[in-house]
């Protein structure tokens, strides 16, 4: 699968990647939303994996983008975060985003849900 | 083998049977039979095939096994009238899951049909359903083909809709579930409770309720993933609840408006459970609760009640329900030209939900379909391995040559002895004799296993011809040994396609020719002297005898001034290499159809010949032994050794003395036979026969080719019958001889192949004597 991977913590971006393509996933990283859009209309990834505390433009803000564009609206966006609010989950949820998953992730669940999006 | 490979290997014989009756019924219906039994049977076959899958996994067929199911349930219900079912595509739907059972029984991918699912889904759903209420069970649905250019949606443009998507992957999933749910306890249309968990598994009954807002689809999160955060294995039962989904032309294909109910028998507590949907689903999307003793899951989800009325026909209706839904939304991706129809217009079409019956109607169904299959279960049989068979057809030629054997050495009895003896071995070749028929009868099957697969030839290759053409089938249940049967699907698959390739035309010629447009094709098997006689009759345009004899002559094969009387002519279809048809097409006309039939044929010892009547139609007849366990041969003697050759390669048998024969420069030695120049071969010289041979006879052979051939013997002892034993599974192969037998004096003989024959006389070489002692003892001790 392809997937865009966004984080601006750059280990945890590259712990990240590591883990899909070691599973086999094809991966473009991005730093912030902004770029996550950028490399969304050039990548078209099958799926995004997003950070929601990111300079330049959030996760919430970046998945509200996305969905807001044609090619963005049919693809799963997986929330990876430390936040665990019901309340910001709402929000994410209102934006659009598939999944939420919190930080640390353990890499097995992660590439599980990766995996239920596979078809 | 482990007993699930070998229970499934039993299921895949089975889809064949169950194949073949479906497609039977189907041809029957389609042919004008009103007979409900038949929808009866036709449904029947489609469920055991669906109930087997499920049972081994095979998903695919499951789902398509399933919506076919449910279209021919509309007939059963009579919701859709006999008269009114389009069999062509139940059939077409048949061949498809023939080709999924054979696909899941080879391991390979399964190629989904969505175009026929989409037609299936229409099924019952004609311009009758339009209206709101559900239609009377008794009222047979008007005569409507399904439409077949489904109603655009009014669906925001751009990609396709979310919806789609899910939804494709949402059937496959709750067909999969439901499908091995269904094996367990036959239960489709059970309700929920019946499909309850297996009493070993621990853990508590929970209901759970997933009412998901309607904005599902636009997080991208599908059924599939959602319901797929719950173990697999603690599902009891998934059901959608359809009753949401507004009517068509209202609805937002980006909107969500399943409900799901889901039966888990699990170990999780409700906060593991909550825990699942964590993000997926609201909490207030999704309702856990314990079910109780007793307590049905429905009064602890009061929402639930108010989709029951819509529930009594869910289970079966999911599949078609939403296959119909992703016919009616497929072409919302790609644009179509409407120019009648103002964008954002609603859109007439039928609504989604499917009609409900009513669960009287339901009652009274049932009842007839169990007692059908109390009926069937009389009709006992016992399915055993051919081997098996093999080995009792074996042991029974055994016993008639210990018994024959028995008569020779009686004779040398003293008289009283004798008389008494002779009686007791009377009786006992009569029942041997008996035996033999019966095991003969065992073995014996119906034509009707190698005509079945006719029908679907015959409508494919319509399809690709472009040609309408009507099968008649005559004598399926004509019997002959299942040896024979093997072998006559490849030659009657290349007579048909050869009538329908060559001898048919095209509606159009027809119609200009002055016939119906339909060509017919007859197919019909039949007892004849001991043989069985099958014969394929087309009514197209014959052979054209002047394209056949250029083409002959322009390969030599007819010389130039030679001529021939008609009949000859049409005989040489089965010369190698002669084709006549102007293009050389997929279908056959590649030169190598019909004499390869013939070949084949009578290296089985058959006969092929063909009449032709010039624009009215062209009869192939195909004559073959009833088994090939059993030979009619003329036993001779060369030498210390006897020999069978099998009575149809003999033409005719003369006195050597009575020949003249001519020797050719390179040794060859000639006769002349009915004034042609025959080449003769003798048998000791060829086969390395031991002790000093005087042949005094020449048999005049036929070979394969169709030459002549005559053969120098001693002496022909006689004409019997023999029992063929294998010389390749006893020893290996002997060139010049196809098998052996053990004659009625406990010796063994080799029965005789011409054309192997003749292929050995002219490498020059001799078969290994020693070894063929060798052989021929084994044989004798192992039988």
């Amino acid at each position: 699968m392809k997937i865009l991977a966004i984080d601006d913590t750059k280990t945890l971006l590259s712990l990240l990647s590591m883990t899909l393509r070691n599973a086999g996933h094809e991966v473009a990283e991005a730093e912030n939303g902004e770029e996550g859009l950028t490399k969304f209309d050039a990548f078209k990834p099958d799926l995004v994996i997003t950070d929601l505390n990111m300079p330049i433009m959030d996760g919430i803000e970046f998945t509200r983008a996305c969905r807001s564009r044609p090619a963005g609206q049919n693809t799963p966006i997986i929330v990876l975060t430390t936040e665990n609010g019901a309340e910001i989950k709402a929000e994410g949820r209102r934006a659009g985003a598939s999944a939420w998953m919190v930080k640390p992730f353990e890499p097995n669940t992660l590439l599980g849900l990766v995996a239920r999006y596979q078809n | 083998m482990d007993p699930l490979a070998e229970l499934k290997q039993t299921f895949f014989q089975e889809c064949e049977e169950l194949l073949g009756a479906l497609e039977q019924t189907l041809q029957a219906l389609d042919e004008g039979s009103s007979d409900s039994e038949d929808v009866n049977a036709a449904f029947r076959a489609i469920h055991s095939i669906k109930g087997g899958a499920g049972a081994f996994g095979c998903t695919e067929l499951v789902g398509f096994a399933h919506v076919f199911e449910a279209a021919l349930d509309h007939l059963r219900s009579g919701r859709v009238a006999i008269e009114d079912a389009p069999f062509s595509l139940f059939l077409r739907c048949s061949d498809a899951v023939a080709d999924l059972v054979s696909a899941a029984r080879n391991g390979e991918p399964a190629t989904e049909r969505p175009d026929l699912l989409a037609e299936l889904a229409q099924v019952g759903k004609g311009p009758q359903a339009e209206a709101p209420a559900p239609a009377p069970v008794a009222a047979p649905a008007p005569a409507a083909p399904p439409p077949v250019a489904p109603a655009p949606v009014s669906a925001a443009a751009g990609d396709a809709p979310p919806g789609i998507a899910a939804l494709g992957g949402l059937i496959a999933m709750v067909e999969a579930k439901t499908g091995t749910a269904a094996s367990a306890d036959d239960g489709w249309d059970d309700e929920p409770a019946a499909a309850a968990p297996a009493p070993t598994k621990p853990g508590r009954d929970v209901s759970l309720r997933i009412t998901p807002e309607s904005d599902l689809f636009r997080r991208v999160i599908e059924p599939r993933v959602v319901l797929g955060s719950l173990p697999t294995d603690d599902i009891v039962s998934i059901r959608c609840d359809l009753s949401h989904v507004p009517p068509l032309e209202t609805l937002d294909v980006s909107d969500c408006f399943l409900r799901f109910d889901v039966m888990l028998r699990t170990e999780l507590s409700i906060e593991d459970l909550h825990g699942r949907f964590d993000f997926s689903l609201a909490s207030e999307e999704f309702e856990l609760s314990f079910v109780g003793e007793g307590e049905e899951a429905a009064s602890e989800a009061p929402a639930a009640t108010e989709a029951a009325s819509a529930e009594a026909e869910v289970p079966s209706a999911v599949a078609a329900d939403l296959s119909a839904i992703l016919a009616k939304l497929g072409p919302a991706s790609e644009p179509v030209a409407q120019p009648d129809i103002q964008p954002a217009a609603p859109v007439a079409a039928a609504p989604v939900a499917a009609p409900a019956e009513p669960p009287a109607a339901r009652q009274a169904l049932r009842a007839p379909a169990n007692e059908a299959a109390g009926r069937q279960r009389q009709a006992v049989s016992v399915r055993v391995d051919l081997d098996r068979i093999d080995k009792l057809m074996n042991l029974v030629g055994e016993i008639v040559i210990t018994q024959s054997m028995l008569v020779e050495c009686v004779r040398s009895l003293p008289y009283d002895v004798y008389a008494k003896t002779a009686e007791g071995i009377a009786t006992l070749s009569r029942q041997t004799r008996e035996l033999q028929d019966h095991v003969m009868a065992v073995r014996a099957q119906p034509v009707k296993a190698v005509f079945q697969r006719m029908p679907r030839l015959v409508r494919e290759l319509a399809q690709t011809l472009g040609k309408e053409v009507r099968l008649v089938l005559e004598g399926e249940n004509t019997e002959v040994d299942k040896t024979i049967i093997e072998e006559l699907a490849d030659p009657l698959t290349h007579m048909i396609r050869n009538s329908m390739d060559h001898g048919l035309e095209t509606p159009n010629e027809r119609a200009e020719a002055g016939k119906v447009r339909e060509g017919t094709i007859k197919l019909i098997a039949e007892h004849r002297a001991g043989r069985i006689v099958i014969s394929v009759t087309d009514d197209g345009r014959g052979i054209n005898r002047d394209r056949l004899l250029a083409k002959a002559r322009s390969r030599g094969l007819v010389g130039a001034d030679e001529r021939l009387a008609p009949e000859e002519i049409d005989q040489l279809i089965f010369a190698a290499g002669l084709s006549t048809a102007e293009q050389v097409s997929d279908i056959s006309g590649r030169g190598v159809g019909m004499d390869v039939v013939r070949r084949n044929v009578e290296s089985l010892g058959g006969r092929i010949s063909v009449d032709s009547e010039p624009g009215r139609g062209c009869k192939f007849t195909l004559a073959l032994p009833l088994t090939l366990a059993v030979l009619e041969g003329m036993v001779i003697r060369c030498g210390d050794d006897r020999y069978v050759i099998p009575i149809a390669s003999v033409i005719e048998t003369q006195h050597l003395a009575s020949t003249p024969i001519e020797r050719l420069p390179f040794g060859q030695e000639v006769l002349r036979w009915r004034g042609e120049v025959t080449p003769l071969y003798r048998l000791g010289d060829v086969m390395g026969s031991t002790g000093q041979t005087h042949e005094n006879i020449v048999i005049i052979a036929e070979t394969e080719r169709g030459n002549n051939v005559g053969i120098a013997v001693d002496e022909i002892v006689g004409q019997q019958q023999v029992v063929v034993k294998s010389l390749e599974a006893n020893f290996g192969t002997v060139n010049g001889a196809s098998a052996a037998t053990i004659l009625g004096d406990g010796l063994v003989a080799l029965i005789l192949d011409i054309d192997s024959m003749l292929r050995l006389a002219a490498s020059g070489a001799r078969p290994n004597v020693t070894d063929l002692k060798n052989t021929l003892s084994d044989l004798k001790l192992a039988g």
